[in-house]
């Protein structure tokens, strides 16, 4: 009966496996999971051997942006008997202005695990193996730009409308990993996973120079200095002098199962990504730990397309001695400003390669035992996408009762927010190792209700992070102590036995 | 302990779970209006101009002199034109007839003096004539039975100017003989009269009776006829004669008129005639100008003046200038009116001194007096409030607001800032009005009073130093809303000089003008949500 309801249960919670992902997961970090050594190669689960099955494989897509919840875009009050957004002729687009930032970041991460295996292999040394489909986009508005859009030009009268901080990057790819972790001294443990990065379709812009810079006279300057590359099958048709007249996608690569099996199957799209991390034991209780994890790269080679920009040009409205000696005309200034912007992006003929970093992060942490399982951790992981640094910085307690049971209550500070708290779980009755974790639990909710039906969102957007899952382990590995216990029984002492 | 942190950690999942609710939101009442509403400043229109860049500028209108001074020249070329064949006095100068009847009898030789008077005009006194090509035309009837000898002679008609003119014919008894003699290349002397000395051509005659004697009653009926020879020239007197031409000429700019106001002079226009005269006649001119504007005339104030001529016989012709101005009229004040009409009278009166006895006039055959007309405007001036209103329905204003391309609800307002280093002597202020004529109200208006600021100026009029305008024109949503209500739109621009108009100002090609013009609007942008 009991085997029954766990079999459901793990049936159920299948549809929802979900395993780790590229953002790190600072709850997941102190628990005693098999997914963790994804965090530090040095750290490993209790259980000797972990699988994680492509049939329970899980998807995992995460979303953060740092300016704007729900709130942000929906708000009441403003209008009687009315909930309005922030393009509502009544409501104040400056407080909305207010909220953006100076770089707005919007990321999305997916993935889907198609295989896991970790294992001891010997005294102490733990392999583990890993096959993850993986699609990182990410995005990076100027502040200026979503200014510019709400509230026109003129606020930048006599300075620059910065925008080299834009960038955007779209990577899908294929990670083989192998991972090593040993320890070489009696308290000193570091890890190792090697990954192989079979890169699949991409995009990526690299911004070396963009901004329009707004005279005191109005007049404006554009200077652009950014290439587009493209590692897709796309043509992009051009028209006079190397400018883009349209883009094709050729959707016949895709024609039929064998096509599509095909594309993903691609490997000339090759790179390679590295974790390291150590881990060590100042004394029985106290622990600190160290990792740089995706520090990787793909060189796309294959279906690419550069597109470059790279102009400067000044648009100064017409000159009246022009129009005097027919050389230009007021029609024809709008035609030349958009030629102007047109031809500052022109297709190269070149087929260059280019490559793509893995946005990689570095952790920091520190353990400290209360009891032999309860523990509070402190965590920093600092992840750097591009020129934005992000920053997580966690509080956490821990307990973990061998691989039978892990829980863990964090507080996390990232993202601009100061109100994440997290929370793991994960119980393993049999073979099945279920767990729980939401870095952040959406302490406050809205409540949206649509034609009649009720539905809870949380109220803050900033960071959407949930994982749940489904590992098959087997066995558990308890460490030796080495040291003197903490507390003496007293009998143990005096030799004799207590009443 | 485990046992205890198992119990907190599950209670604090279950309260994070369940968490509160913050606000609800109900979409069902999500209102779809949407809008944007950015103010976008853009640079619109700008220039740093000099006259000198302006390339279409006819070269012989404006001229630069080399200070860079610009003057605005008019040229006509033979305006005048007058040649001695437009004097109809003159046509038939050297023309006279005789017809005389001579008794003549007896066998000897008779010889007849007579004068011819010749009447070329009045007050015409002719000395002396050149004549080129001409012919005396003789007829002489006898009625006498015997036939005669007949000698005609002109002795004051010399050929060559020696030989007197004269011609020997043979007359039948009771005949005609008709004939010509030619004073080709003559000079007739009309002086030779002591009791006339002009006008006066002596004629000989010799009659002689060929086999036989004249009767009592036999008559020599003699025409002679010379008939306008082409002369080369004419020496005399030839009087006070006066030609005169009126004209008035409509401007055509009452229309214009009505619209301006204020002061405006052109400092120093001129009026130069470049003439080339080969009349050898003391002549006046008296040119008369009378401006007209509405109740308000100004006349030319211009005296007569006199033509150059040659000093003939050596001298044939002469070149001269004349020239009106602000030195000798009320040129300026005249042109500056401006008039709506001018009404011109000229007289040309030749020997306004009167006969001196000298009889010293001189004409030739190719005599003639042409004039090039040159009017030259240095761009000198002053400009006191010179205002041009214009007052039209108000084009604005469409009959179906559905029509108009633009609602008053689409902006919040539309802003020109015009920024200029004005390095002219001229500034400018334009205003647009709405009206509405039921009311007789002004609705709204848009202005800039210092669109324009005069540069200054030193006291010769040049620039000194260009002046620094800024000014913006605001359209609001006002503005724009009280279109549908006026009938009637005003422009007014008005134009002055530094320091008012009260000095006069020079115009350089060398002045600048940078100027900049940018546009700042407030689209507001409606949209609905989907």
């Amino acid at each position: 009966m009991i085997s029954k309801i766990k079999y459901i249960l793990a049936a159920t919670l299948v549809l929802a496996a979900v395993d780790s992902s590229a953002q790190n997961s600072q709850v997941l970090y102190y628990m005693n999971l098999p997914q963790n050594h994804l965090l530090n190669p040095a750290l490993r689960t209790t259980s000797k051997v972990y699988i994680g099955l492509p049939v329970v494989s899980g998807i995992n897509l995460n979303v953060n942006n740092n300016f704007f919840n729900f709130s942000d875009v929906f708000v009441n009050g403003v209008v009687a008997d009315s909930l309005v957004t922030i393009f509502h002729p009544d409501y104040d687009p400056a407080e909305f202005v207010k909220k953006i930032k100076d770089v707005n970041s919007f990321e999305t991460e997916a993935l889907v695990q198609l295989f896991g295996l970790g294992f001891y292999a010997g005294k102490d040394l733990y392999i583990s193996l890993d096959i993850n489909e993986r699609v990182d986009a990410n995005i990076a508005l100027p502040g200026d730009i979503l200014r510019l859009g709400l509230e026109g030009n003129e606020q930048f009268v006599g300075s620059k409308i910065d925008l080299s901080s834009f960038r955007g990057d779209a990577i899908y790819y294929r990670e083989a990993s192998l991972g090593f972790s040993k320890n070489f001294t009696s308290n000193l443990r570091m890890g190792l996973r090697a990954k192989a990065l079979f890169g699949i379709a991409a995009a990526s812009i690299d911004n070396r120079s963009l901004g329009i810079t707004v005279n005191d006279d109005y007049t404006h300057k554009f200077n652009a200095d950014l290439d587009a590359n493209f590692s897709a099958p796309l043509t992009f048709h051009l028209s006079g002098q190397n400018s883009i007249d349209s883009v094709e996608f050729d959707d016949t690569r895709f024609d039929g199962a064998k096509n599509i099996v095909n594309y993903l199957l691609e490997t000339q799209n090759l790179g390679f990504g590295v974790d390291i991390g150590a881990e060590y034991k100042i004394n029985d209780r106290l622990k600190v730990s160290a990792a740089v994890t995706d520090l990787g790269y793909i060189k796309w080679k294959k279906d690419i397309s550069n597109l470059k920009a790279k102009s400067e040009f000044v648009f100064s409205g017409v000159d009246m001695l022009d129009v005097y000696n027919g050389t230009m005309t007021f029609d024809s200034l709008g035609t030349e400003l958009l030629d102007s912007l047109k031809n500052s992006f022109y297709l190269t003929d070149t087929k260059t390669a280019f490559t793509t970093y893995l946005p990689f992060g570095v952790t920091a942490g520190g353990s400290y035992n209360l009891t032999k399982n309860f523990s509070v951790g402190l965590l920093s992981y600092t992840k750097f996408i591009g020129s934005q640094i992000r920053e997580a910085l966690t509080v956490s307690a821990n307990l973990n009762i061998r691989s039978l049971f892990s829980a863990t209550i964090a507080y996390t500070a990232m993202n601009h927010r100061y109100d994440n708290l997290g929370f793991g779980i994960a119980f393993k009755p049999g073979w099945a190792q279920f767990y729980l974790i939401a870095d952040r639990i959406p302490v406050t909710w809205n409540k949206i209700v649509s034609e009649g039906e009720t539905y809870p969102l949380p109220s803050s957007w900033n960071t959407v992070h949930l994982r749940l899952g489904l590992n098959l382990v087997f066995g558990n590995k308890v460490e030796k102590k080495n040291d003197k216990p903490m507390i003496l029984i007293k009998e143990e002492v005096t030799g004799k036995k207590k009443k | 302990m485990t046992k205890r942190a198992i119990v907190l950690i599950s209670m604090a999942a279950m309260l994070t779970i369940t968490g509160c609710i913050k606000e609800t939101y109900n979409m069902d009442i999500l209102s779809k209006k949407a809008h944007l509403s950015p103010t976008l400043a853009i640079a619109a229109v700008r220039g740093d101009i000099s006259i000198s860049d302006l390339k279409n500028l006819p070269n012989d209108t404006v001229v630069f002199d080399a200070d860079n001074f610009i003057r605005l020249v008019f040229k006509q070329d033979s305006v005048l034109d007058y040649s001695i064949d437009d004097y109809s006095d003159f046509d038939n100068l050297a023309e006279f007839h005789i017809n005389e009847v001579y008794p003549v009898s007896g066998s000897m030789v008779i010889n007849i003096k007579d004068t011819v008077n010749f009447e070329p005009g009045d007050d015409i006194q002719i000395e002396k004539m050149g004549i080129k090509t001409g012919v005396v035309n003789y007829s002489v009837r006898s009625t006498s039975l015997v036939s005669a000898a007949f000698t005609i002679k002109l002795p004051t008609v010399l050929t060559g100017g020696t030989s007197p003119v004269a011609k020997n014919i043979t007359v039948p008894a009771n005949s005609t003989v008709t004939g010509s003699v030619s004073i080709d290349n003559t000079v007739v002397d009309l002086s030779k009269d002591p009791d006339m000395k002009y006008n006066r051509l002596p004629v000989e005659y010799s009659i002689t009776p060929i086999s036989g004697n004249f009767g009592l009653l036999d008559n020599m009926y003699v025409k002679i006829d010379i008939p306008s020879p082409n002369f080369d020239y004419a020496k005399g007197y030839f009087g006070q004669q006066t030609e005169m031409d009126q004209d008035t000429i409509d401007l055509e700019i009452e229309e214009i008129l009505d619209h301006i106001s204020g002061g405006f002079l052109l400092s120093n226009p001129s009026i130069t005639i470049s003439y080339k005269n080969s009349f050898a006649i003391p002549t006046e001119v008296d040119l008369k100008a009378i401006g007209y504007k509405k109740t308000e005339t100004i006349p030319l104030n211009l005296n007569p003046f006199p033509l150059s001529y040659p000093s003939a016989p050596s001298e044939k012709d002469k070149s001269a200038t004349f020239t009106v101005d602000k030195n000798n009229s009320d040129l300026p004040e005249l042109v500056s009116m401006p008039p709506q009409k001018i009404s011109f009278s000229s007289s040309a009166t030749m020997n306004p001194d009167g006969n001196d006895g000298s009889r010293n006039n001189y004409i030739f055959s190719d005599s003639r007096f042409m004039g090039d007309l040159e009017i030259e405007v240095p761009l000198e001036f002053s400009i006191n409030n010179l205002q041009f209103t214009d007052t039209t329905d108000n084009f604005l204003k469409m009959e179906d607001s559905s029509d108009s391309p633009v609602n008053t609800e689409d902006f919040e307002f539309l802003r020109i800032d015009f920024k200029a280093e004005n390095g002219f002597p001229l500034g400018i202020s334009l205003s647009m009005m709405l009206y509405d004529t039921l009311t007789s109200h002004n609705i709204d208006t848009v202005s800039a009073a210092t669109l324009l600021e005069p540069a200054d100026v030193d006291a010769t009029g040049k620039v000194t130093q260009a002046k620094s305008c800024s000014t913006s024109i605001e359209i609001d949503r006002q503005f724009w809303s009280s279109i549908d209500i006026a009938n009637q739109i005003i422009f007014s621009f008005k134009l002055n000089t530094t320091d008012g108009g009260t000095k006069n100002v020079k115009i350089y090609s060398d002045y600048r003008i940078d100027f900049k013009a940018s546009l700042v609007l407030k689209p507001d942008i409606k949209f609905d949500l989907k």
